[in-house]
């Protein structure tokens, strides 16, 4: 994250990486089965940082078949996350050949380009939606500081 | 060797023997139409899900009428008989991501409930990921589905219950019905099974009475031809089953 420091003449200062200086949280879009389908439907995945009750666009993207997206630096995800992600498939009945798929697509997300970083304290709405304007999938959250966040965004027909 | 292809098509014949033959008329006409059932399928066309849902019944209505010949089908049209075909989950009851999507089919009539069944598999639900496709692919992937179809299903469940003719002519000698359509009206062949239903007034009682009826030839009669035979000359004539069936067997060698 962007910081201000004042350095004093030889007194200096001593900046800590992740306390001092916060690292920009990195947020990974996760799609379901109906939105990753909508992309190669020409369906769009907008994203907007919502501030006094304004939406600014932060991302957006088309034209790409892809089950996930990467806001951010890229960041290790966390092997736990990936088992999770299998359970919650497993238990929404999903076969083995798309568990594999998702998670795949998942792990490999398409990166986007963001002007400016995310803040925690960030509220965003991201959304995939045909170009007439028909939603599929939603998800709205607030950035807690933590490096990477993972969001599901919810089918709306699945 | 007796030739049998029982198609089980209700004949409605009204009234008894005596009663006033119809002019002559074409197969029951069957509207057909086509539903984007599944919210998935219908929000990738948005507000041109109307036009794509009739575009592929038309394409529905092309592929039937090459494969099934004893009632007419059309495509969005108003009829007393309507085929629905609508994409849909196989398991209605279910929200999940991953169920199979298929084309459920439902027959609407006006003297029966509605009948309906889960007809043919789109999607299995490992293509749960899969775009919708364009209008025209999903078009053309109906079609190739139907040209493979197995038939057997529809007729036997839901078709069955069209009725091919709302009229025949009872005749006695020899004992059977003609019906007001030819052999190429109905794509039939000599040997299929119809079901003949009528109702039989017999002193002050109104009996409602169910044969199977084999086609067995053309109705011809000896000159001087009644009136109410002329509008089924050289149609289908039609034998109670087991009158067919004994003389079938008795000419074989």
């Amino acid at each position: 994250m962007p910081a201000v420091f004042t350095v004093r003449p030889l007194v200096g200062l001593t900046v800590r990486l992740g306390a001092d200086l916060r690292w920009s949280p990195s947020v990974l879009l996760r799609l379901g089965a109906a939105a990753t389908g909508a992309l190669g439907d020409d369906a769009c995945l907008h994203v907007w940082r919502v501030s006094d009750g304004r939406r600014d666009l932060l991302a957006a993207d088309s034209g790409h078949v892809a089950a996930a997206f990467l806001l951010g630096r890229p960041r290790p995800i966390d092997p736990e996350d990936v088992a999770d992600w299998e359970r919650e498939l497993r238990a929404a009945r999903a076969p083995d050949a798309s568990i594999a798929a998702l998670v795949r697509g998942w792990k490999t997300p398409r990166a986007l380009r963001l002007d400016r970083p995310l803040a925690p304290g960030d509220h965003l709405v991201a959304e995939v939606a045909y170009p007439g304007g028909e939603p599929v999938a939603v998800a709205a959250l607030t950035l807690p500081a933590t490096d990477l966040v993972d969001v599901a965004l919810l089918d709306l027909n699945p | 060797m007796t030739r049998s292809r029982t198609l089980a098509l209700a004949l409605l014949a009204a009234g008894a023997l005596g009663a006033p033959p119809a002019a002559a008329q074409g197969p029951t006409p069957v509207g057909v139409f086509f539903r984007l059932a599944d919210p998935r399928f219908h929000t990738r066309f948005g507000a041109q899900a109307d036009a794509v849902e009739r575009s592929i019944a038309d394409t529905v209505a092309v592929q039937l009428a090459r494969r099934i010949g004893v009632v007419r089908f059309l495509a969005n049209t108003a009829a007393d008989y309507r085929l629905v075909l609508s994409i849909d989950r196989r398991d209605r009851a279910s929200a999940g991501a991953f169920d199979e999507r298929g084309i459920w089919a439902r027959l609407e009539s006006p003297d029966a409930p509605s009948a309906e069944i889960y007809w043919l598999g789109l999607r299995p639900a490992d293509a749960a990921t899969r775009p919708v496709g364009s209008a025209g692919n999903l078009r053309a992937e109906v079609a190739t589905l139907l040209e493979h179809a197995d038939l057997g299903l529809l007729k036997e469940k839901l078709l069955r219950n069209v009725p091919i003719s709302h009229s025949a002519l009872p005749w006695d000698r020899p004992v059977g019905w003609a019906i007001p359509l030819t052999h190429d009206d109905l794509c039939i062949q000599d040997m299929s099974v119809l079901r003949v239903a009528s109702s039989v007034r017999q002193g002050a009682m109104s009996l409602a009475r169910s044969y199977d009826a084999a086609v067995t030839g053309s109705f011809a009669v000896e000159p001087p031809v009644p009136a109410a035979a002329r509008p089924f000359l050289r149609r289908v004539f039609t034998e109670p089953v087991d009158v067919a069936h004994r003389a079938d067997s008795a000419a074989a060698p």
